[in-house]
């Protein structure tokens, strides 16, 4: 576990981005916050998420993730974003990871559901 | 006097949180809040009904990295209240300077406070460097990084864990004899 903890800490900022580029192809993004501030905030809620994942990790602890993921659901949504963009953030988070651990799996499972609508 | 703090300031406090969190105030306004909240408590300080002293001392702080402070001040004035000699450090106490001061003032308790989970491994050196140099010092941890993850207080291996304010004085007098 500490070898993957470590690998992932040390990847850390290169995991955050490619688990959410591929979202920004979604015409919500822009329309919603502008390219730039979606982006800046995108990238940053990634790298938290990346973050709380490797505490969950050390600490061996599921919960660190799930009592994140419920704090952060009322912070996201009240800021513009729905439960589905929270849930396409994992989701790429989970990819990029399958894709760095040489698994199969597209870095973006979700391109080809098309774009989200606001409030979806 | 412990209402104010436990009825008042406290939900005060997590009323500022949830407001931030539901981007109904700023950062800007929540600091603002909490600074409300420090001012109150620095007023109430001398007026608060104190106990006789009991001789005990504890080093109360928060550990390296965690800025979080208001519950662990208001963890000090009860306690005080309570008749204990308490040193309270406030926020981001680096380890090694921790470790100092447990070795200089050699205190009866060592009480650490945590909010965020992101400080657990601060938490952990701590533990682990001021048993290195108080093996039998009791030490009681507390905070809200303790809701996300259940029962680690007991892996942990604290001779207790506060839940609130109020539990934190009753562990404390069980623990020290008074």
């Amino acid at each position: 576990m500490q070898t993957l903890t470590r690998e992932i800490e040390a990847r850390a900022p290169q995991l955050a981005l490619a688990s959410v580029e591929w979202m920004y192809q979604d015409p919500f993004w822009e329309a919603r916050y502008g390219l730039e501030r979606a982006r800046r905030f995108g990238n940053e809620d990634a790298l938290f998420h990346v973050r709380y994942l490797l505490q969950a990790l050390a600490e061996e602890r599921p919960s660190v993730m799930e009592g994140y993921a419920t704090w952060l659901r009322t912070l996201l949504v009240s800021r513009g974003m729905c439960t589905r963009h929270l849930d396409q953030n994992f989701a790429g988070l989970q990819s990029a990871l399958a894709a760095r651990a040489g698994e199969a799996g597209p870095v973006h499972p979700h391109l080809g559901r098309g774009p989200l609508r606001a409030g979806e | 006097m412990q209402d104010i703090h436990l009825k008042i300031i406290q939900p005060a406090q997590h009323e500022i949180g949830r407001l931030w969190q539901e981007n109904r105030i700023s950062v800007a306004q929540e600091h603002l809040a909490t600074a409300v909240s420090q001012l109150a408590l620095s007023h109430l300080y001398r007026h608060l009904p104190r106990d006789p002293s009991n001789g005990k001392v504890i080093l109360l702080a928060c550990v390296e990295g965690e800025l979080h402070e208001v519950g662990a001040r208001m963890a000090s004035d009860i306690l005080e209240m309570a008749g204990f000699d308490v040193r309270f450090l406030g926020a981001n106490v680096p380890t090694s300077h921790l470790v100092r001061m447990v070795r200089e003032q050699t205190p009866d308790l060592l009480a650490l406070s945590v909010t965020m989970t992101y400080h657990l491994p601060a938490l952990r050196a701590a533990l682990e460097q001021t048993r290195a140099a108080a093996p039998r010092l009791p030490i009681a941890v507390g905070g809200l990084a303790f809701t996300w993850i259940p029962g680690l207080e007991k892996e942990l291996n604290v001779t207790f864990h506060g839940r609130d304010a109020r539990e934190l004085v009753a562990s404390a007098c069980r623990t020290l004899g008074v």
